[in-house]
């Protein structure tokens, strides 16, 4: 494991581990809602690095239907429906999984450059090409301006070695952008954050995966959760954790075939042990935790979300 | 360049019979055939597009000569066009479900998953029939050898086949000789095949299945098409607002209850179908429709993400895909195409920018077709550069010659490029190709290009009878086991007994524009008749009673300023130009115009629902209000009265003698029968409620009754000394009270009553039945007298009774969902 080429790398990170997540949406409505029709990505999914030991989601009031399938992008996703005169909604996940995520050998992703590595996933016949084209196509919140193939040039080139480039790309987000909350909406472009400089880590892992797309490495956005630590001496308050979002790039396995690298650009560093995958998608409207259409002449509704992120003792 | 009626100097074989036809009527005859189809084109309100709300679309247009094809070209195309379906049916299967074309790279995946068409929601969903793929059109051209060249397949919501029924009825009408010697294909069958192909794709239910036409609305393009498409399947037609998802399936609502719905013939662009799993923002589909689809308790047709196959970029494939998955050799060629994302392809096409034409895989993104040779240098480098930055979006194709095909024009017989659509649908488990199909030509000489954005021309399509027996053999065949399905009983719905409020509410508004149209036309027609009488006789009982008269029309029409209030002595004194507006202004609100034309509106959108004999009545109706009103002061308001209330005569008729007695029948009833009560409510109140000198209460009491049509039952009654023995007590008792007048409030009461019990509805019946006991009660020579204070206080409380009898009515049977909203939670996390 080539720590010295990776200073953001923290063995300790890299243990195994289990969390308990609790994740609570709560809808509150100044008028009945007559029916309400949503679509929640909460169920963690297993990767290679995550097992899910038990899971549970909650709605209140009690939905007249919930159905469950496998999506495209193989996450697990609800169909909530309620029909019941309502005016607040509280969709509550519960769920335990062992994390145990180990660091990536960027030493040897080094032995391609961004451009061979492009190369090697389009043609190699190992590579599924319906999942390699899905995560390389632009979608509706990855598009490919010219201001994003001018940002993606500044980190990625065509014969930067592909473990440096990733690094890089993660490392350079973070330095370049901001942490604003509120700066963005569901709606802000990447032209327009790429002008700002500011966001959230939606916005970060749009940039990431488009950065990586135009440069022909398939990238998806991963929506899940991250392990906070309070500040020395105070203790981890209720409800404080939040759900987080970051880019995972499709690279060649060194043997033939692919695998995939998760980057946090919101936090500097590659995923370790501590982050916790719900489902990845093309980008956010792909994995959205809850959404939906509601039927109501409310004019108004407020949000609030609790998140805990609790480490079980193993 | 090859001619669909002459082939280099001769006449083609099989349009001989249309070229004497064009030589005996010569050029004067053929205008004329012109026009005839142009007013049986207006007659039958056949429209193409529209603006925006409120505009009307522009007419459809037919040319009057056919497109002849022979039966030996037809059976080549009808083989090549069924392949064509059974090859996009297994990859339309193949797409949504293992997706083995894109994983073995026989498809290029980006060019599949790249395209708009593609909805990764219906990833998994399928037809519980072996084909997926239920209707599918496709555009020909013949290309210069005479081969028919495919130029897109329509997979989305194909239109059109209604189209090319009602061009079918229309040149079948306008050139009745030469169609009726002509040996011509039946379309009808296709859409009785239709009818079964809906059933059969039903999923499992133990009653016949429940089928519905789902519509983005009477502002679409094709409404026209939509509409009869539903009538000639008998199936109704709805929009976003009749649907709901419960349960986890989709219901129609209707005025009584929830009904369960089977099968979606869908009309919706399958993007706009469902807010909750597609596009947010669209207010036109069903929140949760994937969802029911993919638990299969709905089956949409064409399924939700068929738009793949419209993609230009799979056509360089399809010929080696076809040899893989049917085994079989392309039948149809298609123009030369290129798919830019694969490199070789995209050097070709670089390299020869400027000879090609582009074609962008998505339509929605601009222009579908970019002739390279129409380009500048600065455009073509433009598009170097868009192919260069996303060249999974483009393809290019050679271009391909037309075929023209000669159309009746002011200077004669012109050439006309010519596009052919035909549709083929799948019942049975095989592909049913309509013997027939849409014909379109360009609008501008030379042009290549035939869409109906640009307004282009129509041509029914003759597909001639084999001398041999084969498939007439087929057809009878058909006819047969088609008789049935129109024969076999019909599911509950489609006697009407549900209706979608929406429509319910179209129909009673009709019912009541058209009463208030007639309504006012009587009145007017009186009012003219005594102005006329007495205008110059000032200070006689006879002018007084037209004064009377007039002012009544203002009140009841309530269109003011008028003969009442600000300029009313004006007015009053030359009284006929205001009695023209109130009957052919149509910008009036409440004069006759006005309302025949939201009469009309009304029953557009309600097409379906309706006796085609309505749209020839309501173009009378319109042409002689626009008539009058173009001819201004020289209009004379009798002859146009007269005329427009023989077309609201015949509407009645239509209605009375054409309908059966359900609930389609019971709120247009509904709707006549509310608004007459009200109008002869108001009507007394303004003119016999109020005292006057007995011989002006004489003839105000004619007028009023004329204007009821009820003056011949009166001088009957009084001559016999029947009812209350003062001329005022007889009238209005026989206005009011009595049941056996056709034009009383108690009669209206009663039908009301009755159209209700069809609807049904109890709890309006006891409010009806409340108003009916008021009116039993009343004495009407006691209420006559004392200067007619309680003839007064009675009117009004009838007013108000009938005016919360019709809020009931729309608040308890056209309720609207409540407005939808989308939400969507973000994902927040802050820095550590």
């Amino acid at each position: 494991m080539a720590i010295e080429s990776n200073p953001t790398m923290r063995p300790e990170h890299h243990t195994p581990r289990r969390y308990e997540v609790r994740h609570e949406t709560a809808y509150t409505y100044d008028d009945d809602v007559t029916a309400s029709y949503g679509r929640a990505c909460l169920r963690p999914r297993l990767t290679p690095h995550q097992a899910v030991q038990s899971h549970d989601i909650s709605i209140e009031p009690e939905p007249d239907v919930l159905g469950e399938h496998v999506d495209f992008f193989g996450n697990f996703s609800h169909y909530v429906e309620i029909l019941r005169p309502h005016q607040s909604l509280v969709v509550t996940k519960r769920s335990v999984v062992e994390v145990d995520w180990p660091a990536v050998d960027l030493d040897e992703l080094d032995a391609f450059t961004v451009a061979s590595a492009a190369e090697r996933l389009r043609t190699d016949p190992l590579v599924d090409p319906v999942e390699a084209e899905t995560y390389l196509l632009p979608s509706p919140l990855v598009s490919f301006e010219a201001e994003v193939h001018e940002y993606a040039s500044s980190h990625l080139w065509p014969d930067r070695p592909l473990g440096e480039a990733i690094l890089a790309l993660t490392r350079g987000i973070y330095s370049d952008f901001r942490y604003t909350k509120g700066a963005t909406t569901t709606k802000t472009t990447l032209p327009e954050i790429i002008t700002s400089r500011e966001g959230v880590c939606q916005d970060f892992a749009h940039l990431a995966s488009a950065c990586l797309r135009v440069h022909g490495l398939p990238a998806r956005y991963v929506s899940g959760y991250i392990e906070t630590v309070p500040p020395p001496g105070k203790p981890k308050l209720a409800g404080s954790d939040a759900t987080h979002a970051w880019t995972s790039v499709m690279v060649p396995r060194p043997g033939g075939g692919s695998m995939w690298v998760d980057l946090d650009p919101t936090n500097d560093h590659l995923a370790d042990s501590r982050y916790i995958v719900t489902a990845w998608g093309r980008d956010f409207r792909d994995v959205s935790p809850l959404k939906g259409v509601i039927f109501t002449e409310s004019k108004k509704s407020t949000l609030k979300v609790g998140v805990d992120v609790i480490r079980l003792p193993d | 360049m090859s001619d669909e009626l002459v082939d280099g100097s001769a006449v083609r074989p099989e349009a001989i019979d249309l070229a004497e036809t064009i030589e005996s009527l010569g050029a004067a005859g053929l205008m004329a055939r012109r026009a005839a189809v142009r007013r049986l084109v207006q007659d039958d309100g056949i429209t193409y597009g529209s603006g925006s709300e409120g505009a009307a679309g522009r007419q459809w247009e037919v040319d009057p000569l056919p497109l002849i094809i022979d039966a030996a070209q037809w059976a080549a195309l009808e083989r090549g066009l069924d392949q064509r379906a059974r090859l996009l049916d297994l990859v339309l299967a193949d797409l949504y479900g293992s997706q083995r074309l894109l994983r073995e790279r026989r498809i290029p995946a980006a060019a599949v998953l790249g395209h708009p068409g593609f909805l990764s929601a219906a990833v998994g969903t399928r037809l519980p029939t072996e084909r997926q793929l239920f209707l599918h059109a496709t555009d020909l051209a013949r290309s210069g050898d005479g081969a028919w060249v495919v130029l897109s397949d329509r997979t989305q919501a194909p239109s059109g086949a209604g189209y090319a029924m009602a061009n079918r009825r229309l040149i079948a009408r306008s050139m009745e000789g030469l169609h009726r010697s002509t040996g011509i294909r039946r379309l009808r069958g296709f859409f009785d095949r239709m009818q079964l192909a809906l059933d059969e794709v039903a999923p499992h239910t133990d009653d016949r299945p429940r089928v519905v036409l789902l519509t983005p609305g009477v502002w679409s393009e094709t409404a026209f098409d939509q509409a009869f498409t539903a009538t000639l399947l008998g199936r109704p037609l709805v929009q976003s607002d009749d649907l709901t998802m419960r349960g986890g399936r989709v219901w129609l609502r209707t005025t009584g209850r929830l009904e369960p719905i089977d099968v979606m013939l869908r009309r919706v662009d399958a993007d706009y179908s469902d807010s909750l799993d597609l596009r947010p923002e669209s207010r036109l589909g069903v929140p949760g429709l994937v969802e029911a689809t993919r638990r299969g308790v709905v089956s949409v047709v064409n399924p939700l993400g068929a738009a793949v196959l419209e993609n230009p970029a799979l056509l360089p494939y399809l010929a080696e895909v076809s040899r893989t998955v049917l085994g079989e050799d392309l039948e149809l060629p298609h123009a030369e195409t290129w798919w830019c994302g694969d490199d070789v392809a995209r050097r070709h096409v670089l390299a020869r920018l400027d000879q090609l034409v582009l074609r962008p895989i998505s339509r929605a993104s601009g222009r579908p077709h970019i002739f390279g040779w129409e380009l500048s240098a600065a455009e073509l480098e433009d598009h170097r550069r868009s192919i260069e930055a996303q060249p999974w979006a483009w393809t290019a194709q050679e271009p391909m010659p037309l075929s023209t095909a000669p159309i009746v024009t002011p200077s004669g017989l012109q050439p006309r490029s010519l596009v052919l659509r035909t549709f083929a649908l799948a019942e049975g488990g095989r592909y049913h190709v309509m013997p027939g199909g849409l014909g379109r030509v360009a609008t501008e000489a030379n042009s290549l290009l035939v869409t109906n954005q640009t307004g282009a021309l129509s041509k029914d399509v003759w597909v001639l009878s084999s001398p041999d027996a084969e498939h007439r053999e087929r057809d009878r065949t058909d006819a047969g086991e088609l008789g049935r399905v129109r024969l076999a009983p019909q599911p509950a719905q489609t006697r009407g007994i549900t209706l979608a409020p929406r429509s319910a509410e179209d129909l009673y508004w009709c019912g009541r524009y058209t009463e208030r149209a007639e309504a006012t036309t009587r009145l007017l027609v009186v009012a003219d008749n005594l102005a006329a009488d007495n205008i110059n006789r000032p200070s006689t009982p006879g002018f007084s009673a037209m004064t009377a008269t007039l002012q009544a029309v203002t009140e009841v029409t309530t269109v003011r300023p008028g003969f009442t209030g600000v300029g009313a002595e004006d007015r009053l004194a030359h009284p006929f130009e205001h009695l023209r507006t109130l009957l052919t202004a149509p910008d009036v609100v409440g004069s006759v115009a006005f309302y025949a034309r939201r009469a009309g509106q009304t029953a557009s959108d309600v097409r379906e629902q309706l006796s085609s004999d309505i749209w020839s009545v309501l173009s009378r109706l319109d042409r002689t209000l626009a008539e009058a009103l173009a001819e201004g002061s020289e209009s004379q308001i009798q002859p146009v009265g007269a005329k427009s209330l023989e077309s609201l005569l015949a509407l009645s008729g239509i209605v009375a003698e054409g309908l059966v007695r359900d609930s389609t029948w019971a709120f247009i009833d509904a709707g006549r029968r509310i608004e007459r009560a009200q109008v002869i409510t108001r009507l007394l109140r303004n003119t016999l409620a109020i005292e006057r000198p007995p011989i002006v209460d004489g003839q105000l009491t004619e007028a009023v009754l004329r204007a009821c049509d009820s003056v011949i039952t009166h001088r009957r009654r009084m001559a016999a000394g029947l009812g209350p023995a003062t001329p005022i007590g007889s009238a209005v008792d026989l206005l009011l009270l009595d049941g056996t007048n056709p034009r009383s409030v108690a009669y209206q009461m009663d039908r009301l009553g009755e159209d209700l019990s069809i609807v049904p509805d109890v709890r309006l019946a006891t409010e009806i039945r409340e108003i009916v006991t008021m009116l039993r009660a009343v004495d009407i020579d006691e209420v006559c007298q004392g200067g007619r204070l309680d003839l007064v206080d009675l009117l009004i409380a009838l007013e108000q009774r009938l005016r919360s009898l019709a809020d009931d009515i729309e608040a308890t049977h056209f309720v609207h969902q409540a407005p939808q909203r989308s939400f969507m939670v973000a994902e927040l996390m802050g820095r550590r």
